[in-house]
């Protein structure tokens, strides 16, 4: 077993977890990110679930 | 994870002094699902935002269940942009360890290109930080004339001899 460095504690709340734990069994990417109105994710992103902190 | 510093181009200093244009990193966690393969484009939000991305730096790609390190061929990505041809990244250490030096302009039209690929049973969660410099639109045009100048300065001094170049240097220390 390998040390699991994930910012959870510290940065999710139980209901982004909760998003996270859904789109995995979904099949779709998650991209962690800081809000910033300034960039733009796009591309084929009906699997792909963006939370922003 | 990346290994070194990440260094900001020589050429950019000027700019950044003068207020040309501002540095910041986009970082994000990326948790990609097994057997999975999408394409996504990442570029400023707006019309009138241009970014100069010089470096991407990798953390260390993880098992997501089980926290241990995957270097595998088999999670990769493609990617491309203008400056770029569409070519391949696996998560392996000589792409991983190293601070992965870009010169690539993203905006709204251009954006960077990125297909995630994941081919294993594995759920893979790595970190990426996206280091650039922003700038508006209506100063590319000056920009474009300043590397101009640059290139022209070094493909003039490709052409002298090395005792023009050495005349040179002199003239413009005894001027100083």
């Amino acid at each position: 077993m390998g040390e699991r460095v994930l910012p959870y504690s510290l940065l999710l709340t139980d209901e982004e977890k909760a998003k996270i734990e859904k789109a995995l069994k979904e099949g779709k990417m998650v991209i962690i990110t800081h809000k910033n109105p300034k960039v733009k994710i796009g591309g084929d992103l009906e699997k792909v679930v963006v939370i922003t902190k | 994870m990346s290994m070194g510093t990440v260094n900001i181009p020589w050429y950019i200093f000027p700019l950044i002094k003068l207020g040309y244009m501002k540095f910041w990193h986009s970082t994000a966690y990326y948790i990609i699902p097994p057997h999975f393969k999408r394409r996504i484009e990442w570029s400023p939000a707006d019309e009138d935002t241009i970014y100069h991305v010089f470096a991407m730096t990798f953390g260390k790609p993880r098992n997501y269940e089980t926290g241990e390190i995957v270097y595998t061929d088999k999670v990769y990505f493609y990617h491309r942009w203008r400056e770029c041809v569409w070519h391949y990244d696996p998560l392996v250490e000589s792409i991983i360890q190293v601070v992965y030096p870009h010169e690539a302009t993203a905006t709204i039209r251009e954006p960077l290109e990125i297909l995630f690929v994941n081919e294993t049973d594995t759920i893979v969660i790595m970190d990426v930080s996206i280091w650039l410099f922003e700038y508006k639109k209506d100063f590319e045009p000056m920009l474009n004339e300043y590397l101009e100048g640059v290139f022209n300065f070094f493909r003039a001094m490709g052409k002298l001899k090395v005792e023009e170049i050495e005349g040179f240097i002199k003239t413009a220390i005894i001027r100083r």
